[in-house]
């Protein structure tokens, strides 16, 4: 790390906060999209996607957060309905939805914008705050 | 008084020793370029026609107070001014690593130069007010 | 002829803490998602006031510290970062550090006036 990276490192944090953050938004939305979706390429509904986070660390201490990979969700079960015209209802007219809950991706989305917000926030705190000390040598 | 300016660390060094050597030149009992022995040397000329003994004083301590002082200054005037140069270097090798940081080098070259200017301008207005106390 | 002082520098070591501390809050902020992620938090002028109210330590001695909080309890994902909490904790940090910016304006100030004899 030279020294110029040093000098920027908590902008650089902020930077990593949005990018991990974007990414979350981009799969919460493609789960907001893929929620009423009963027959994939691969067969079956669409099944939920997870972004899993992991803190970056570096010489001087934590340096932010990376969405180090898009996981599926095999951890919920698709959710069975019966609807006997859907396209995608087998002989008892039940359906398999996917394992999307709307709300809960909507809550998600919220709360990844807030956090996107605040990591922009940082990164006009610093620049702010840089200006301002060098205020002092142009006096 | 040099009009040359290579550098910040240079000028304010440069500037003292012009002033000495501007003393040495215009003494006409000293070949030295040492300031207190330029002013110790006029003083005692002046005592001297008044019929008047110099006061006795320790061998020595004149030169390492006053002449002393002022090598010292100037090290460490010269060490505050290339710190500021150096600033660029430092913050590619991380040796600076805040705006607060760089601010206080760049104020400290900046009040540095001022203040050894200052003294500058004084040491020659003495000179010029015991030079012109004519015997 | 030294510009440099002790007022000087004791407050460039109060802003390298702020510095410091400032460094923690983005990491705090940016990883407020990631699970098992525990909060930092930078002490120093606790430490500084505690050392000059109780005598324990040589306040020159003491420098800024980073530790991760263990007391403030998590969620579910085992992350403890609170969003409004860590933002008034930036803004605490921002104002302290305007403040400490303040001083050593002021203090070169003086110095300018004092060396300009006021002329």
């Amino acid at each position: 790390m030279n020294g110029i990276d040093r000098f920027f490192q908590s902008l650089r944090t902020a930077s990593s906060g949005l990018a991990a953050e974007r990414v979350r938004m981009n799969v919460i939305s493609e789960n907001l999209a893929g929620a009423q979706v009963t027959s994939t390429p691969e067969g079956g509904p669409y099944r939920r996607k997870v972004v899993v986070f992991e803190p970056l660390t570096g010489p001087n201490g934590g340096r932010g957060v990376r969405a180090a990979r898009i996981e599926s969700d095999n951890n919920s079960q698709f959710i069975e309905i019966y609807e006997p015209g859907h396209p995608d209802a087998d002989e008892n007219g039940r359906v398999l939805m996917p394992n999307v809950n709307t709300l809960r991706e909507m809550a998600d989305m919220i709360t990844a914008m807030r956090a996107y917000e605040a990591n922009l926030n940082v990164q006009e705190g610093f620049v702010r705050s840089a200006t301002r000390a060098l205020d002092i040598a142009r006096r | 008084m040099t009009d040359r300016i290579s550098g910040s660390s240079d000028l304010a060094s440069e500037a003292f020793l012009a002033a000495s050597r501007r003393l040495s030149e215009r003494s006409a009992t000293n070949a030295g370029s040492d300031l207190s022995d330029a002013f110790r040397q006029r003083a005692e000329a002046m005592l001297a026609e008044r019929g008047v003994a110099p006061t006795e004083r320790t061998e020595g301590t004149a030169r390492s107070g006053f002449a002393g002082a002022i090598e010292q200054g100037i090290g460490s005037i010269n060490a505050e001014l290339q710190a500021a140069d150096r600033l660029p270097e430092d913050m590619l090798t991380g040796a600076v690593s805040s705006p607060a940081e760089i601010a206080a080098r760049i104020k400290r070259a900046d009040l540095t130069l001022k203040y050894s200017l200052e003294i500058r301008n004084r040491l020659v207005d003495a000179y010029r007010e015991v030079m012109r106390m004519s015997i | 002829m030294d510009v440099t002082s002790t007022a000087e520098n004791q407050i460039l070591r109060l802003l390298q803490g702020t510095g410091m501390r400032s460094r923690a809050i983005a990491d705090n902020l940016a990883n407020q998602n990631t699970p098992g992620y525990r909060r930092k938090v930078v002490q120093f002028e606790n430490l500084l006031a505690e050392a000059m109210s109780t005598g324990s330590a040589d306040p020159a001695s003491i420098v800024p510290r980073i530790v991760e909080d263990f007391k403030t309890p998590t969620g579910i994902d085992g992350n403890n970062v609170s969003l409004e909490l860590e933002s008034g904790a930036a803004r605490e940090n921002r104002v302290l550090s305007e403040t400490y910016l303040t001083l050593l304006q002021a203090h070169y100030s003086r110095l300018a006036t004092a060396i300009s004899g006021g002329r």
